[in-house]
């Protein structure tokens, strides 16, 4: 038996039926009628964007897709389609955003990652293959976004986080963010890292050390430092302190303090070694 | 292979025999005649094609399309009707693949018929071996 045909069988019978009445109205839609088959592959890759979309709908409408059993399916994922069209609206805003507030920084994967973006929701399959993520990222969050999330969904939560380090970065002065990025990574803007990561943890380190934080210029931490300093609600303490002094946005002072919570391992490194010269 | 939610006596598996069966005025015709076993077969064959060419069928089989394509073949009739139709399938599902979408069901069914009928003069296995450029060409010059 074809393990195809198990798909969408956790939502029971009557929903399952449905599902496959609608995996046939996109296969048709997708070969526009020219074929009455498909590669397995190609079944599967339209089972899954139309599960998602589904779902996403399911989500945002507040419908279980259980529901789907007693509804005319058509109507369902029209609905749905609609809604995911709404969301990739929400996502271009985003992405208009995110671009707005780009640090100065030069960096290879980050404006090839911004400029794939534009192009991959321009070019969106969204009806076939809506739970691809629009356009080809490079350039890697400090936390990346959960891989559960698919399609705009994804994007839109790599584009939130996207922003709020780049606001982060942005409150430092970008030439004190180059000279810092530079002595840790020769040839940074080629390489395919984080760059808030670097400045988080400095600026962290200098108020972990007690040292006033003079943004927007970013200079290096220095030790010795008591290792009982570095736990994690210290560190919570810290990014506060430092989201504070930054004026950073409210809403988005989690991120760094989750980002922050990310670092406790080489901080405590450093404390044991007595300085944080050599890490930050 | 049934989908979901289609299993039982009327399943499109049955549905598609019966279909085939229904057909026979037709293929009266042209001297072929398919039993309700001969059709069931072929419909079986089918769906085993299918899960040996990884494809997966969302409309009515290519079963039905290739016999009113090949029933008026001079090289079909009653005795190797069931066999041709076995190696039709076969070489049908494989072209399906190695095309890659570009050429649809009605297309691709057509030019084997007209390879077949042609330069195949009736060879499953001359069909079987011809490229998929070859059947292209042999569609275009039709044009």
């Amino acid at each position: 038996m074809n393990q195809l045909y198990a798909l969408g069988a956790e939502y029971g019978e009557a929903v399952q039926a449905k599902l496959w009445s609608l995996l046939k109205r996109q296969a048709m839609d997708y070969t526009l009628g020219d074929s009455g088959s498909l590669p397995q592959e190609v079944a599967e890759e339209l089972f899954r964007s139309l599960l998602y979309t589904l779902q996403l709908y399911s989500n945002l409408a507040g419908e279980p897709l259980q529901a789907l059993a007693q509804a005319d399916e058509s109507l369902w994922f029209d609905r749905a389609l609609a809604c995911l069209e709404g969301e990739i609206d929400r996502c271009k805003a985003r992405y208009v955003q995110a671009l707005r507030c780009v640090p100065e920084l030069p960096h290879r994967a980050l404006g090839d990652t911004l400029k794939n973006i534009g192009i991959g929701l321009q070019r969106y399959p969204y009806r076939h293959f809506a739970h691809q993520v629009p356009g080809e990222i490079d350039y890697q969050l400090c936390l990346p976004v959960p891989e559960e999330r698919l399609g705009v969904s994804w994007l839109l939560e790599y584009l939130d986080r996207l922003i709020t380090e780049s606001l982060f970065l942005r409150a430092f002065d970008p030439r004190a963010c180059q000279r810092l990025l530079s002595g840790r990574f020769p040839d940074y803007a080629e390489l395919l890292i984080n760059l808030y990561e670097p400045v988080l943890a400095r600026a962290l380190g200098r108020v972990l050390a007690g040292q006033p934080l003079e943004a927007p210029l970013l200079l290096r931490a220095e030790g010795p430092l008591p290792p009982s300093r570095f736990a994690k609600p210290t560190l919570r303490a810290a990014a506060r302190e430092l989201c504070e002094a930054l004026g950073f946005p409210e809403e988005r002072r989690a991120y760094v303090e989750q980002s922050a919570l990310e670092l406790l391992p080489r901080f405590q490194v450093a404390a044991e070694n007595g300085t944080l010269n050599h890490l930050l | 292979m049934n989908l979901p939610g289609h299993a039982g006596p009327l399943s499109p598996a049955n549905r598609a025999a019966l279909a085939l069966c229904a057909d026979n005025e037709l293929w009266n015709r042209y001297g072929l005649h398919l039993t309700e076993q001969a059709a069931a077969a072929l419909v079986r064959r089918e769906q085993e094609t299918l899960a040996e060419t990884g494809r997966i069928e969302f409309g009515q089989g290519a079963l039905r399309k290739l016999l009113y394509a090949f029933c008026d073949s001079p090289y079909v009739d009653q005795s190797n009707v069931t066999d041709t139709l076995d190696e039709l399938l076969q070489t049908f599902y494989y072209y399906k693949n190695e095309s890659d979408g570009y050429l649809s069901d009605d297309e691709l069914i057509e030019g084997m018929a007209r390879f077949f009928n042609g330069p195949a003069q009736g060879s499953l296995e001359y069909l079987a071996e011809t490229s998929l450029s070859e059947l292209i060409r042999a569609l275009r010059r039709k044009e």
